[in-house]
């Protein structure tokens, strides 16, 4: 796991999330909806971001990302289905 | 101390009261351009400059399922015994509809035929279809099994219209329910007839009717709380919620109308999201809004209250209702 995919997938994330819980230290276990209260348009926001961040197809694989709970689970879709070379 | 129970008590059964066909022939392609171009504007507004169309192919992988068989295969992975399947009559408000309207009645029996024993089918017939559409909606519940009337405000008419009450005499008859959407939709269509209260006047008059004032966990909140609490035969489906905060489930669960509140998703609208499996483990979470129920009361929600709901339906000699007809 490299450091830099960390960061770019919690810069992601802090654009999605409410401006109140920037502050909170993220963590793989936490969930997106409930712990860092992302609601429907910052998913879809998030999807289309990893898109263009790492090139993972969301139409093919909207499935799968429409069953992400965790930010681990968001990690993991990455690492199978994205480029983690910076664009 | 032992909580007092309702009597009989709410069925184990799982029911989603609020679904659709997943495809175009029946939401038509209007209908998703305008929720598209909504979502497109919200995005836009975070950063995310997408083009339509690249919102609209990822909708529209979600609406490949003409024969449900999607739809059952998610009711099985998550325990949804049976679900009510809605078919909305776009066909006079909205010009880009492929089928008839009898067409879409008879594909949606083709579908309960197809899945034995999951499906209660609500028909929906724009009340402007006049004396044909009378006779298809008897037709539907007659000689097709149909179990209750879709109602659609937005396509341009109240649900107190005049013309929708030879419907509900119908509904009377059979015993059965309706289910009238409630609060804003595509833009093609019309809202300032999507209020709750315009169902007030039908709901009087149809005191042996049970109506379902669909998304009023999320649209008029208000107004439908008010309805659920002070007409007996007036319910809401949760459909919508999960555009919401959790927190607002729970509140609406604290207002001492919980029999009058029943589980809906309104697939395939928000299939993006995810499974139904993930999406009812999100309701039913040791911290999800379900989390304050009683087990008699969580029952009714998942399905106990719509069982009954739909467990009324007699034929009209049966019920000897016949003659209760509104004049």
């Amino acid at each position: 796991m490299s450091e830099t995919l960390d960061q770019r997938l919690e810069g992601l994330l802090r654009e999605v999330m409410p401006r109140k819980l920037h502050k909170l230290e993220l963590h793989a276990p936490m969930s997106l909806r409930g712990e860092l209260g992302i609601d429907s348009i910052g998913l879809m926001s998030l999807a289309l971001r990893l898109e263009e961040e790492f090139q993972l197809d969301v139409i093919a694989h909207a499935d799968e990302i429409g069953n992400v709970n965790t930010i681990g689970d968001v990690r993991d879709l990455i690492l199978h289905l994205g480029r983690l070379e910076p664009q | 101390m032992t909580p007092s129970r309702p009597s009989p008590p709410p069925s184990d059964l799982v029911i989603d009261a609020h679904t659709h066909i997943a495809s175009v022939d029946f939401i038509p392609p209007s209908f998703v351009d305008g929720i598209v171009a909504n979502v497109q504007l919200a995005l836009a507004s975070k950063g995310v400059g997408t083009a339509a169309h690249k919102v609209k192919e990822l909708y529209m992988t979600k609406f490949q399922d003409p024969l449900c068989d999607e739809l059952v295969s998610e009711m099985d992975a998550a325990g949804i015994d049976r679900a009510i399947l809605l078919a909305a009559d776009f066909t006079y408000a909205l010009k880009d509809v492929r089928l008839t309207i009898k067409e879409i009645l008879e594909h949606h029996h083709r579908v309960q035929k197809r899945h034995p024993g999951r499906f209660a089918v609500f028909a929906g017939v724009d009340p402007r279809w006049g004396a044909d559409g009378i006779a298809l909606f008897e037709h539907s519940v007659r000689d097709l099994g149909f179990s209750g009337l879709k109602v659609y405000p937005p396509c341009g008419f109240p649900g107190s219209d005049p013309r929708l009450y030879p419907y509900y005499e119908i509904c009377a008859q059979w015993r059965i329910p309706v289910l009238v959407h409630i609060g804003g939709t595509c833009p093609a269509l019309a809202f300032d007839t999507a209020s709750p209260v315009m169902l007030d006047q039908a709901a009087r008059d149809f005191p042996q009717v049970n109506f379902i004032l669909a998304h009023g966990s999320v649209s008029y909140v208000e107004e439908c709380a008010m309805m659920c609490a002070f007409r007996p035969n007036v319910y809401l489906d949760v459909s919508g919620f999960q555009t919401a905060e959790p927190s607002q489930l729970e509140h609406l669960f604290r207002r001492g109308f919980t029999h009058k509140i029943v589980f809906g998703t309104d697939w395939p609208l928000f299939r993006l999201q995810g499974r139904l499996d993930a999406c009812l483990a999100r309701l039913c979470a040791d911290d999800g809004p379900l989390s304050g129920l009683r087990d008699y009361e969580r029952h009714a929600f998942l399905g106990g209250t719509t069982d009954r709901l739909l467990s009324a339906r007699r034929p009209p000699n049966e019920a000897g209702l016949a003659k209760d007809r509104v004049a």
